[in-house]
């Protein structure tokens, strides 16, 4: 019973969403960006919405109420977060949520003891000077993949995927067909009933057993996003990339390379040290009370008509509801789309 | 080598605080508080005193008055940051302190780790109510430790009887050496011997003390010595009553031990926790926190190996963790005698030490 409630409460949140009412601090944002900033709250607390807004078993959500002390105080909080970086911290987004909280609801107040004696004398900071060139990383991971010749096939506008998708544990099969800035999914609904989707300019519609229907402006928003992320790497650099740190993912080294899209999302990109190939995209973007982190992670690279791509692809939000996983089965880059199944069916 | 310069450093640590230069902001506050203080900052970012102090390499020769550091300068910002954040966002309440961002580490971590954990339901206020209601009360956890212990007789002598303890003292870095510890009537005697230099003691009474260190011996001021006094009982075990605010906070699991978690405010505004194991009655750990401008500052007490002397449960290891590296040791008794007659000339204060021949 407290699953339907939830599941129900998702898509009661998203409508309410789109209304925004009595949001005073965390004002022009888009639905979406209001919604990630607000699960970016609830990960650094780790709680449930319901943990500030009210629900109740027959009426459902009133994101818009104010009458649980929790959500006062969160709204003291945001307030307070949003004070600190202005003062102390100009121009940088320093102290989050999560900063303090880490994941909890009480933050740690006190050091952990007993604790490590700290190095003496201080050691100096890594220098990053004999860390690989960007350029190079780039250039190791364009071989891996397949050289120019694969570069050249990933340009192209077409693609078809055909997969297994997972989300909050569900796997259900995925087909996209994919021309320019159109794309166009089909997946099976919780009841087993098909499900259609397509995207194209600032449009889109879906399909489902409804009927069919215009998309909102929040769901054409998520789909977009959630297409990028998804999207094959571009092998491109983002702007003033720098070759930042050695990391440890999974029991791989990697170099991560960081630099920043425009001048509100960052990019980082994890490359294998020693295969060359990427293994984790960040995107982080900029909201009131932090930046909001998107990560892909890629694995089980395997030929795609002469490119090497990941058939396994998974893609982290703050959002644990929109995170999902894909494993291809077949990856057909330039393949011929029929454009036709782009148009909204009548 | 590296090690001696860690101790000297220390030491001259403390006498450069006793001259308290160029304190800006963490203004009144004693030598041994200050210190305090400092240790607290440097072990919420992991750092040891030379990450904001100026110190010449391989000497013992530490500035700490000295602005030249700009992590010094970044950190007096974030001192003052600290206390204005408490004062209008906590009404004056110590809620932030360095470690509450910094968790040990130099640089903060203000993002969300990706992918994130599964989300637990959130508890009603009601069933958090329950919860509270369900736990026992405090003073049924004491009176479990008071027969632990071996009964009311045995708490008055636990905190009254003359006392001879011996054993061995480990710090967090280092060889372990004899310790020995003599209680009789308001005075405690701590004598150590290290491996390398000459034995140390220090007496602390109602009336003031001595200590034989390195530089040889010298007299403690009654207030010197009631601050040594309380620092050393931080080794004493936990001795009843508690106080009448006592209540006890939840259930916890301490090194694989069920535990009761007790939390009281002491007279002195400091606040404590002990963990009762749930099982045996005994106290296993206890955490001290006094307030400082920038945090709650812990001292934590492990006790283990409690054995019965003379119809007393008394633990026989005995932890001692704080945020100073000077403050942490282990203590392992091979014998302890409760009642026995201490020999008074003990605590008598040894010959001073001469002056230093003018050069």
């Amino acid at each position: 019973m407290r699953k339907l409630i939830l599941a129900v409460a998702i898509v009661a949140a998203a409508s309410a969403r789109g209304e925004q009412k009595n949001v005073q601090l965390l004002t022009n944002m888009s639905d979406l960006q209001l919604q990630r900033t607000m699960n970016f709250m609830r990960a650094s607390l780790g709680v449930h919405c319901d943990f500030c807004h009210v629900v109740d078993d027959k009426t459902g959500w009133d994101f818009a109420s104010d009458s649980k002390p929790e959500k006062k105080t969160a709204r003291e909080m945001i307030r307070m977060v949003l004070d600190i970086n202005a003062k102390n911290f100009p121009g940088r987004l320093q102290v989050t949520c999560h900063t303090c909280h880490g994941g909890k609801i009480h933050p740690a107040g006190l050091p952990e003891l007993p604790q490590k004696p700290p190095p003496f004398p201080t050691p100096a900071e890594e220098s990053r000077k004999g860390y690989p060139d960007p350029k190079d990383l780039l250039a190791k991971y364009v071989a891996a993949i397949g050289g120019e010749p694969a570069l050249k096939k990933l340009a192209a506008p077409t693609r078809i995927e055909k997969a297994t998708r997972e989300v909050t544990g569900k796997p259900s099969p995925i087909e996209i067909y994919t021309a320019g800035d159109r794309i166009y999914f089909s997946t099976v609904g919780p009841e087993g009933n098909k499900v259609e989707q397509a995207v194209s300019g600032d449009g889109g519609w879906v399909r489902n057993k409804e009927g069919v229907h215009p998309l909102r402006p929040s769901d054409l928003e998520n789909i977009r996003g959630s297409a990028n992320a998804y999207a094959p790497f571009d092998a491109k650099l983002p702007d003033k990339a720098l070759t930042f740190a050695k990391e440890k993912i999974g029991d791989h080294d990697t170099w991560e390379v960081a630099g920043q899209l425009d001048d509100k999302t960052r990019e980082r990109l994890y490359f294998d040290a020693s295969s060359g190939l990427l293994l984790r995209r960040v995107i982080t973007r900029v909201s009131p009370i932090g930046r909001i982190p998107e990560q892909t992670d890629y694995d089980d690279y395997r030929d795609a008509g002469g490119v090497k791509l990941p058939f396994s692809v998974r893609l982290s939000l703050v959002d644990p509801w929109s995170s999902s996983a894909r494993t291809y089965t077949s990856i057909e880059l330039g393949a011929p789309v029929d454009e036709t199944i782009f148009e909204m069916p009548k | 080598m590296r090690k001696i310069i860690f101790v000297l450093a220390i030491i001259a640590a403390v006498s450069a605080r006793a001259e308290q230069k160029n304190v800006q902001l963490l203004t009144n506050l004693s030598d041994a508080q200050l210190g305090l203080v400092m240790d607290n900052i440097a072990s919420s970012l992991g750092v040891h005193c030379d990450f904001c102090h100026v110190h010449k390499e391989g000497t013992h020769d530490w500035d700490m008055a000295s602005d030249d550091k700009q992590e010094k300068k970044t950190a007096r910002e974030m001192i003052r940051m600290v206390i204005d954040l408490n004062e209008k966002s906590f009404h004056n309440q110590p809620r932030v302190g360095c470690y509450t961002c910094h968790l040990g580490k130099e640089h903060p971590s203000p993002a969300v780790a990706l992918p994130v954990p599964p989300i637990p339901p959130t508890k009603s206020h009601e069933a958090e109510e329950a919860e509270r209601k369900a736990l026992p009360a405090a003073k049924d956890i004491l009176a479990k430790y008071v027969t632990a212990l071996g009964g009311d007789d045995a708490v008055k002598k636990l905190s009254t009887a003359s006392m001879t303890a011996k054993g061995t003292r480990a710090g967090a870095a280092g060889p372990a050496f004899p310790v020995e510890v003599y209680r009789s009537g308001g005075n405690v005697l701590i004598r150590t011997t290290p491996p390398e230099g000459p034995a140390m003691a220090q007496m602390y009474g109602t009336e003031g003390g001595w200590m034989v260190g390195r530089q040889g011996s010298r007299t403690l001021n009654a207030a010197d010595a009631a601050q040594g006094l309380a620092a050393s009982r931080a080794y004493d075990p936990v001795i009843p009553p508690l106080p009448d605010n006592a209540r006890v906070l939840g259930k916890a699991t301490i090194d694989g031990h069920e535990a009761w978690t007790v939390g009281a405010s002491l007279p002195d505004k400091s606040r404590e926790r002990i963990w009762f194991d749930a099982t045996t009655g005994l106290a296993i750990r206890r955490l001290v926190t006094i307030t400082s401008p920038v945090g709650q500052i812990p001292t934590q007490t492990d006790y283990d190996d409690y054995r019965d002397v003379a119809g007393v449960k008394v633990p026989f290891t005995v932890r001692v963790s704080g945020v100073s590296g000077g403050g942490s040791s282990t203590r392992k008794y091979t014998s302890i005698e409760l009642g026995a007659p201490v020999d008074e000339k003990l605590f008598a204060a040894p010959p001073p030490t001469p002056p230093p021949a003018p050069k």
